[in-house]
């Protein structure tokens, strides 16, 4: 089920309101539920799918981790590497928003950007794999901290999930008790 | 919302209860976002809704498969199709129904025209397999098990 | 349509049922015999599209029965075929022989008649494939049971007092000087004839009239059957699951084994048969035996004449079969008759 899962939570993910820094005047745009009013310079937010199409049309820019945000936090997240508890705290739509910048980035055509995109890869598998690593321990461990939960993103949360079931289910079958 | 319910369908491992009117505030505002728009921002909004409603079933699915339930609530039919489907692909796989390889022998049930012939309840229909769980969901058939339970 | 006397002709079916596998979609309506549905099995077995089998009249092809008198009739052509059955027009296979002779070996022992000439004839052809024939005692598969339970099991003769009875069957086994594992074909002249003496005596009290060639008819055998004996199965799963069973039969006829085992299984555990009687519309038969359409053959001859419908007595309740009355149901119908 994770797959199907995981994409569920992708297509959630899009009707999640964001951040957005307009960047020019698009008016009024009825989306039936709600109303959305975009002047240049204000400061919206709008569910994420409408985001991308502002940013791909150029008329808005969401708020996303900077490349300096994503080396501090992968700094950070080092410190502690086999405390699985010491996992910091990251928007539900971190790896979402993250991808902003890759998209940018990958999007422009200047040598700098092309070396700060490798950075980008290399610190996002970097900290990606060390916070999945804590997140599996935790489910090892049986800890299900409501504090310590509210810090993983949405995927990292369903990979916690998952790990805790087939986890509980296996024990269920070998030992008959849930441990 | 049809976003809340897929909200919690990920969070609890048993199917929710979803009565049929939770959403229908919401097909208000999209029947009318179908109707009154064209555009392309507006097909994409339309798209994301119906991406939800796949993955619920998808998700809702699932969980029948891990658990075997399906559940009351407004796409039970959903799962008593499935069961009906299984149904009739174990007694295909073991010897249980009674048919020539190309079609099952069922028993009408109710009066239907099928090929434009009347067929009354008690008479014999040889049909293709994928024909069977259809017609037995609408009650017109019943396929004849070599030996019942 | 079907009043005019005509001489039968049962050799031009066979154009007739060849022009139905030319036909996308195929509807039969049949009647409830055994013969008409093993019939509709085999067809149905080779039949490339939906097919459908109508106890109604609602189709265009019809497999038409009054009485004794047999008519198939498709889009308009009708073919009168006296009173052979229906499976007798069959072309002949080694595939469907089983299928075939089960469904004219119950036509002929529901109706309690002899092979027509026709019928003979398929049968001297059926001998290419293995099929034997010879004129002995009615009694069935005396080739391989012992003689005691051939009688006990022997619904036509209806042996008052030995059919159904394994006890009665030994005793007179021995007293006319043989034991419980001797076999018909193993009796000397004297023996025979006592025995046959011993069956006149029972079938005359119901009969009077009648004679040795009552109990002495043609007896057909296949792959070690004896072919009454296939038709007293086939009735019996008829009466008690339904035409599913005859279909499947036509589909796999190695099921034969089973259907004739689990029959032979339940009659040799014996079964009473008491009072036959009119109640009403309807023949009652009282017995132990779920059969109403092999207790319907005892009852011709108690009544001595064709009896229709048959209701079985059961205990305290009454059944009969979708083969006497109109039903949607198959396999045991209770019927309600006021005492």
């Amino acid at each position: 089920m994770f797959k199907t899962k995981l994409r569920a939570l992708k297509r959630l993910s899009l009707t999640q309101k964001q951040k957005v820094l307009v960047l020019d005047d698009s008016g009024q745009i009825d989306l039936g539920f709600c109303q959305i009013s975009l002047y240049k310079g204000s400061e919206n937010e709008v569910p994420l799918w409408l985001a991308k199409e502002l940013e791909r049309l150029g008329k808005a820019k969401v708020n996303r981790p900077s490349l300096e945000d994503l080396g501090r936090l992968l700094f950070q997240e080092k410190q502690n590497v086999n405390i699985p508890a010491s996992i910091l705290k990251l928007d539900k739509d971190f790896y979402l928003l993250s991808k902003f910048l890759e998209r940018e980035l990958k999007g422009s055509n200047s040598l700098e950007d092309l070396e700060k995109l490798k950075r980008y890869y290399s610190v996002m598998k970097e900290l990606s794999t060390i916070r999945l690593r804590k997140i599996i321990q935790l489910a090892l461990l049986n800890i299900n901290e409501q504090n310590l939960i509210s810090r993983m993103s949405r995927e990292e949360y369903l990979v916690y999930q998952t790990v805790s079931e087939i986890i509980k289910n296996y024990y269920g079958e070998i030992v008959g008790n849930s441990s | 919302m049809i976003d809340e319910l897929l909200s919690k369908e990920l969070e609890t491992d048993a199917l929710q209860e979803i009565p049929i009117n939770s959403f229908s505030n919401d097909l208000e505002v999209l029947k009318k976002l179908r109707l009154r728009y064209n555009d392309e921002l507006h097909k994409r909004e339309v798209k994301i809704y119906e991406e939800l409603a796949e993955s619920l079933f998808e998700v809702r699915l699932g969980k029948y498969l891990e658990d075997g339930k399906g559940g009351g609530s407004f796409d039970s039919f959903v799962f008593e199709l499935l069961e009906k489907i299984k149904e009739l692909y174990i007694s295909l796989l073991t010897g249980n129904l009674v048919s020539n390889n190309e079609r099952v022998m069922c028993k009408v049930t109710k009066k239907v025209i099928v090929d434009g012939r009347t067929l009354d309840k008690g008479d014999i229909a040889f049909l293709p397999i994928r024909l069977v769980v259809p017609l037995w969901i609408a009650e017109y058939i019943i396929p004849c098990k070599l030996v019942d339970n | 349509m079907e009043n005019f006397i005509k001489d039968p002709s049962p050799q031009d079916a066979l154009k007739l049922i060849e022009s139905l596998y030319a036909e996308r979609d195929l509807c039969l309506s049949i009647p409830y015999t055994p013969d008409a549905i093993l019939f509709s099995g085999v067809i149905m077995k080779y039949f490339k599209g939906d097919f459908f089998i109508s106890f109604t009249e609602n189709c265009e092809t019809k497999l038409i029965q009054r009485g004794k008198d047999r008519w198939i009739s498709h889009r308009g052509a009708e073919v009168y075929i006296g009173n052979s059955s229906f499976s007798s027009t069959l072309p002949l296979s080694k595939d469907d022989l089983t299928s075939i002779l089960a469904g004219v070996y119950s036509s002929v022992m529901l109706e309690r008649r002899r092979l027509t000439e026709w019928e003979l004839g398929v049968v001297e052809m059926a001998k290419d494939f293995g099929v034997s024939l010879e004129k002995n005692l009615k009694i069935p598969s005396y080739n391989e049971l012992p003689l005691f339970l051939s009688l006990m099991l022997s619904i036509d003769p209806y042996l008052q007092g030995l059919t159904g009875s394994r006890e009665n069957s030994i005793s007179l086994v021995k007293e006319i000087g043989l034991d419980e594992t001797t076999k018909l074909g193993e009796l000397d002249e004297s023996h025979l004839n006592t025995l046959l003496y011993r069956i006149m005596m029972l079938v005359t009290k119901l009969n009077p009239k009648a004679t040795r060639d009552d109990v002495i008819s043609d007896k057909v055998f296949y792959m070690g059957y004896d072919l009454t004996e296939v038709a007293m199965a086939v009735s019996f799963f008829l009466d008690n699951v339904g035409s599913k069973a005859l279909i499947q039969l036509a589909l796999t006829p190695s099921v034969l084994e089973i259907l004739v085992e689990k029959t032979r299984e339940r009659l040799a555990k014996g079964f009473t048969v008491g009072q036959v009687y009119q109640k009403g519309k309807f023949y009652v038969v009282e017995t132990s035996l779920p059969s109403p359409m092999l207790l319907s053959i005892v009852a011709q001859q108690v009544e001595g004449k064709p009896v229709k419908p048959v209701v079985i007595k059961l205990g305290n309740e009454y059944y009969s079969s979708k083969y006497f009355l109109e039903s949607a149901e198959e396999g045991l119908i209770r019927v309600d008759i006021k005492d």
